[in-house]
């Protein structure tokens, strides 16, 4: 059953379309990659998943559920910008997680900052960018949920990060969660995607199997991206 | 749920007002003993002139931070970017502008007490304490003598319309902020025309119920009242409770709709 499920979707700011009419079922237990140029429409169709924006047009659902305070119990999010308040801490931050959450695991938590050697007692805003963001896709993958919403993770930081993000993302999601990641560094999440969603100017152009379309198109996901989007 | 938030707000605002208070105090209380202790000379007027200084900037910055406090709380933290942390928890959209106001007006409150809290270190340390306590038996000897029940009736009605007032104010500037932020760009211009296009809403509005009521009637009953000075003040205090609450409710339910609705985070 679709975790995940769009039904003539659409959004438009103004004259803008960002999605138009788009029809998405996703299945729980998958790594999907949600790839597209900027300006696709990737954190549209994000932000409309976490009740972050409203549909113009058509349907989205999470769990069977519209968007709203019953799906953000079980949807785990990391924007694709900083979000943490930066006056607080990082001991303070798991707090607040472990309050609001109920499926936080703050022990899980405190192992990964130990590893990367971040004080929890260090407030936010004296963390390195590269820090912080790993500080944020913690506290989001320490959460035990159904669904992780991950806009960009990667983008933005240095090679050694992305390899910890990455990792951190494949050893902590719960096996029967969806995880969807939107980004544009293809080559970089490939390794790890189970499907990929292809998005152009507000359309669906593809969703397949990662397997199925090396091996019907010959090229990596990477490679036929570049072909599909080839300006 | 609504709880937690709140608790989470009182934290936010406490680390910046609770420093204010806990220095204003202690600055009454230099105050106090500078002015029970000072000679009339150059050097002790000018110290006095000091502490007087620095005690009156204290008092504004608290009061001043208090209210730039509940606005940006508001702002910053749900339309800008910690919005994204703030919407994507698991509470209604309600409950996260019923935490801002609450929290607000908890603080406001505080800063009522710590306000007594001032003027009481300020007292008991300029005057005699034997004087303070002459004063004290005094003040309590009066009290008995005075309808206190009637006096707190009273009391708690202006208290409550003071409060209303607070809150009408502090939704209408939410409610300010969320139609600015409907803006793609320049949001705290949309929001600074908004409150003032709202203040001209209601001005236009008042004056066109007045309208009806002179023609309908209604409105002469209370001008003749008030002309002849026999309009009860129960009759005022309500009309003000009542305007407060039609107030709150417009408010509430358009910062409502446009934070559920038409949220649009950058």
């Amino acid at each position: 059953m679709a975790v995940l499920e769009c039904m003539q979707l659409t959004k438009r700011y103004g004259n803008i379309t960002a999605l138009d009419h788009i029809n998405l079922s996703l299945e729980p237990g998958r790594i999907v990659g949600l790839v597209g140029p900027n300006g696709s429409g990737k954190t549209t169709l994000i932000k409309l998943a976490q009740h972050l924006l409203t549909p113009t047009e058509g349907h989205i659902l999470i769990g069977g559920m519209e968007p709203g305070a019953r799906t953000k119990g079980f949807v785990s999010y990391l924007p694709d910008r900083d979000f943490l308040p930066a006056w607080m801490n990082v001991e303070s931050m798991l707090d607040f997680y472990e309050d609001f959450y109920r499926d936080f695991d703050a022990g899980r938590a405190l192992q990964m900052l130990q590893a990367l050697d971040i004080d929890p007692r260090m407030a936010f805003k004296k963390l390195s960018k590269g820090n912080r963001e790993k500080v944020q896709l913690i506290m989001t993958m320490s959460r035990n949920a159904g669904i992780y919403l991950l806009d960009e993770p990667i983008a933005g930081v240095d090679p050694a990060a992305r390899d910890f993000i990455l990792r951190t993302i494949i050893s902590n999601y719960s096996e029967n969660a969806l995880v969807l990641i939107s980004t544009h560094l293809i080559a970089d999440v490939e390794p790890v995607l189970d499907e990929v969603v292809f998005l152009k100017q507000g359309h669906i152009e593809l969703h397949e199997n990662v397997d199925a379309l090396r091996g019907r198109t010959g090229m990596s996901v990477d490679g036929y991206f570049r072909e599909v989007y080839r300006c | 749920m609504l709880t937690k938030l709140i608790g989470y707000e009182m934290k936010a605002f406490g680390r910046i007002i609770l420093p204010l208070y806990a220095a204003t105090i202690g600055m009454a209380l230099i105050m106090g003993l500078s002015f029970r202790v000072m000679n009339d000379d150059v050097y002790s007027n000018l110290w006095g002139a000091v502490v007087i200084m620095i005690f009156t900037t204290l008092i504004l910055a608290t009061m001043v931070m208090t209210g730039v406090l509940c606005v940006q709380r508001f702002y910053r933290n749900l339309l800008g970017n910690e919005g994204y942390l703030m919407f994507s928890l698991p509470v209604g959209t309600h409950q996260l502008i019923l935490a801002k106001v609450l929290g607000s007006l908890i603080w406001a409150i505080l800063g009522g007490v710590a306000g007594v809290c001032t003027v009481l270190a300020l007292g008991l340390t300029a005057v005699p304490l034997s004087e303070t306590s002459d004063l004290f038996k005094r003040l309590i000897l009066n009290m008995r003598l005075m309808p206190l029940d009637k006096i707190l009736g009273t009391g708690a009605v202006w208290l409550l319309i003071v409060i209303l007032g607070f809150v009408a104010t502090l939704m209408q500037i939410y409610a300010s902020l969320a139609i600015g932020h409907q803006w793609m760009e320049h949001r705290i211009l949309g929001s600074v025309l908004a409150y003032f296009g709202i203040n001209l809403v209601k001005n236009i509005v008042g004056g066109l119920l007045l309208q009806v009521g002179y023609h309908t009637g209604w409105t002469s009953i209370f001008m003749s009242q008030m002309e002849r000075g026999d309009m009860s003040v129960w009759q005022v205090q309500l009309s003000i409770i009542v305007s407060s609450i039609v107030m709150i409710a417009i408010y509430s339910a358009a910062a409502w709709f446009l934070l559920d609705r038409r949220i649009n985070l950058e």
